[in-house]
């Protein structure tokens, strides 16, 4: 982990008109957060329709939903776009998901395994996105 | 006596001060936080719920990878979900996405900082927008989502 020192914080001037000091910037917990915002935008704009149509009204018949039958599943799956598509919307909330129950773990009280509970939050989340990789790749 | 002292804080145990070196210090009172903290009142256990709405929408992620997983076995191997079970698992999870949708994006024009010059851009028009982009792409997608539904020649 690297973390850009200055020989003397600088400072803002934030919009109040108070001057305030930066902190220390590490860039692992950039990462994380940049990819827990980015999560979560995705989550908060493209998941609802999907479990709507997909998990619910797809699932009860009310609509043609593209993931009823085979023939239309297995065709707009195999578009490349949709690929990526899905896995966008499948990877990045799970990033989201991380970074959050990460902080939630420690707030409802557990304030012991610093090291292991990012690695065990991330480590996860990578894994499922390597996983969604992977089934996005093998489905024809 | 001089109050202001800068020696606060050092304890002179001999010579004619002696007498006045002050007893060991009391540790602090730390109030132990119980686990149920956030059960005091409705605020803590809306935000305790909102951080846990990833819980539910990471779970239907997983389903629907499941799903497309599914499309390796061909059509014999292939079906959508259809089960009532199914159903109410994604209800639960659409309630969570929607808590999650509304708290974020309600925040999302304190984040999403659009600097004009000396101040910023008003956040409510931010979360204005962010909510008008999740409307259109609830219409967008729903909309490919069916008419890609549809069988071919059909």
């Amino acid at each position: 982990m690297t973390t850009a020192t200055a020989t003397q914080a600088p400072s803002v001037k934030l919009q109040s008109g108070a001057t305030a000091r930066k902190g220390k910037i590490s860039a692992a917990h950039a990462l994380w957060w940049g990819l827990f915002a980015t999560g979560g935008m995705v989550a908060a704009v493209l998941l609802p329709v999907h479990i709507l149509l997909q998990g619910i009204l797809g699932p009860m018949g009310v609509l043609p939903v593209v993931s009823n039958r085979y023939d239309t599943a297995a065709a707009a799956v195999a578009n490349p776009l949709v690929k990526l598509y899905l896995f966008v919307l499948i990877s990045l909330p799970f990033f989201h998901a991380a970074h959050r129950l990460r902080f939630l773990v420690f707030e409802l009280g557990l304030r012991g395994g610093r090291m292991l509970v990012p690695i065990l939050c991330y480590g996860a989340a990578i894994l499922g996105m390597l996983a969604a990789a992977l089934v996005l790749l093998t489905v024809p | 006596m001089d109050t202001g002292s800068s020696t606060a804080g050092i304890v002179v145990t001999d010579g004619p001060s002696a007498a006045i070196v002050p007893p060991a210090p009391v540790p602090a009172y730390r109030p132990a936080l119980p686990a149920t903290w956030w059960l005091r009142n409705r605020r803590y256990t809306l935000f305790v719920l909102r951080e846990l709405t990833a819980v539910p929408i990471t779970l239907w992620l997983l389903s629907l990878l499941v799903e497309i997983a599914r499309l390796r076995g061909g059509q014999a191997g292939y079906y959508a979900y259809a089960s009532p079970r199914y159903v109410i698992f994604s209800l639960i999870c659409l309630a969570f996405a929607l808590l999650h949708s509304i708290t974020w994006l309600n925040i999302s024009g304190l984040i999403l900082r659009v600097p004009l010059g000396e101040r910023d851009l008003d956040p409510r028009i931010v979360t204005a927008a962010n909510f008008a982009l999740w409307i259109v792409a609830t219409i967008v997608i729903g909309a490919l989502l069916v008419l890609f539904g549809a069988p071919a020649g059909a």
